[in-house]
């Protein structure tokens, strides 16, 4: 199948992408935008290391088309530090000095979920934190600090 | 990079478009959120050479759900959409309550209620509830609409009644009488991102605090939802949280049920379980009635 140049805004810039009708989103965010932040962990929908945020929702990246994507907004990790400065976005900071990073891998989709449960919902309790998390694997066994670092963003005047 | 077989995409933007891409495109697939098709996809147990993307059609995102009207659902609502919903939560709480349990969070926001049922997995949340609250399913193609019970939509595992060229248009939940209660349960090997082990719905209508009429709908037991007709006869006519009646309930629903073993449980303990969620219903629904 032709691949054809496909126009997809990704972190509010409008890239123009060789892309192939099977082609799933992470993969063409990763080897196509060059932006390889987003993890590819099973790819089967079941860890949540590829989350991305489009129109506002948290979604897998290893399960979506990229040609299906196409007029919406994709945010990748890349996309929430400040722009113009490079400064981390709250939440990962808040990864950082928190010690909620081990091996990394789920790192990127924890962030992803948490700053969009942040965007949504700016004080939510641990109940909405492990709940938001339920679609995110941490095989290094880290959860407790990963929820204490969102507590702490959210305490410290959140991700916006 | 590219472990999917090639195929073509289209996105219609409107219904008509959609039913003409199904009624002569050959091979066709319909992408209704990709959650359980992308992964059918990449497993290689599908080989469409045509994927029609239905989630851009306005008809199928539709959502209505006025006092007394009970609700209408687009096919492509999502699963996310209706574990948020106040009105559903209102008004069909079992059915709320069964969606906001597929899968993850982000499974939640792509997957669809339609998509859910096209599927037709053995497993699936959203059936059970969808039958105790009576819904009907309408059904498109080129040739025309006609509608369904939910009950007698899926045929078997990963079966069901869709004829080539035809989907699941709208999903139709009945207003339900003030006096109808339903309740969802399941279990699973975790509380996240599982898939169940077993799952129940159970329906009672209930006046002066005894049940005129039941329903017992049990999932991931049987090639398709199983409706049981030994819990309404062991219910109907007792009183509600009545023990005796709840013990014999929950023994009527393990006669009933002949479930495999399979990776996720034996089938000895699938049946228990149909026993335990039998009875944590039944309890819950008397607590929440009387």
């Amino acid at each position: 199948m032709k691949k054809q140049i496909v126009t997809l805004n990704i972190n509010g810039e409008d890239m123009d992408l060789r892309i192939a009708p099977m082609d799933v989103l992470a993969d063409v965010l990763r080897k196509e935008a060059g932006l390889t932040g987003t993890k590819k962990g099973c790819g089967q929908g079941d860890c949540g290391a590829c989350t991305v945020i489009i129109d506002g929702k948290a979604v897998l990246s290893c399960l979506t088309l990229a040609i299906a994507c196409q007029g919406k907004k994709i945010t990748t990790i890349e996309g929430i530090a400040d722009q113009k400065t490079g400064e981390m976005n709250p939440i990962q900071k808040a990864f950082l000095n928190h010690g909620a990073v081990q091996c990394g891998f789920c790192t990127p989709g924890m962030i992803m979920s948490s700053y969009n449960l942040l965007t949504r919902n700016p004080q939510p309790t641990r109940a909405d934190i492990r709940r938001a998390l339920s679609g995110n694997l941490c095989r290094c066994t880290g959860y407790l600090l990963i929820f204490e670092a969102v507590e702490a963003c959210a305490a410290e005047g959140g991700v916006l | 990079m590219n472990i999917l077989t090639p195929f073509e995409y289209f996105a219609p933007a409107t219904l008509d478009e959609a039913l003409e891409l199904l009624a002569t495109k050959e091979n066709a697939k319909v992408l209704a959120g990709g959650t359980d098709l992308m992964v059918q996809l990449k497993e290689k147990m599908i080989h469409p050479v045509n994927v029609i993307d239905i989630t851009h059609v306005p008809e199928l995102n539709e959502f209505k759900c006025e006092e007394g009207q009970g609700a209408v659902l687009g096919a492509c609502t999502t699963d996310a959409f209706c574990e948020f919903s106040e009105e559903l939560k209102a008004k069909f709480p079992a059915f709320a309550y069964a969606a906001g349990e597929i899968g993850g969070p982000q499974v939640r926001e792509m997957g669809t209620i339609g998509g859910n049922l096209a599927n037709s997995g053995p497993s699936a949340e959203t059936p059970a509830s969808l039958i105790c609250y009576r819904a009907q399913l309408v059904l498109a193609s080129k040739n025309g609409e006609r509608t369904i019970p939910v009950e007698d939509f899926i045929t078997g595992n990963r079966k069901n009644c869709l004829e080539a060229g035809e989907i699941i248009k709208t999903i139709i939940l009945p207003e339900p009488a003030a006096n109808t209660f339903v309740k969802y349960g399941y279990v699973g090997m975790r509380s996240s991102m599982e898939i169940d082990i077993a799952n129940m719905c159970i329906r009672l209508d209930v006046e002066d605090g005894e049940i005129k009429d039941a329903m017992c709908v049990m999932g991931s037991v049987a090639i398709k939802p199983l409706i049981s007709e030994a819990v309404p006869a062991a219910l109907i006519g007792t009183k509600v949280g009545d023990e005796e009646a709840i013990k014999a309930a929950a023994e009527a629903a393990q006669s009933e049920v002949h479930p495999i073993t399979d990776v996720r449980a034996s089938a000895a303990y699938r049946v228990d379980v149909i026993g335990a969620l039998c009875r944590r219903l039944l309890r819950e629904l008397a607590a929440e009635i009387n």
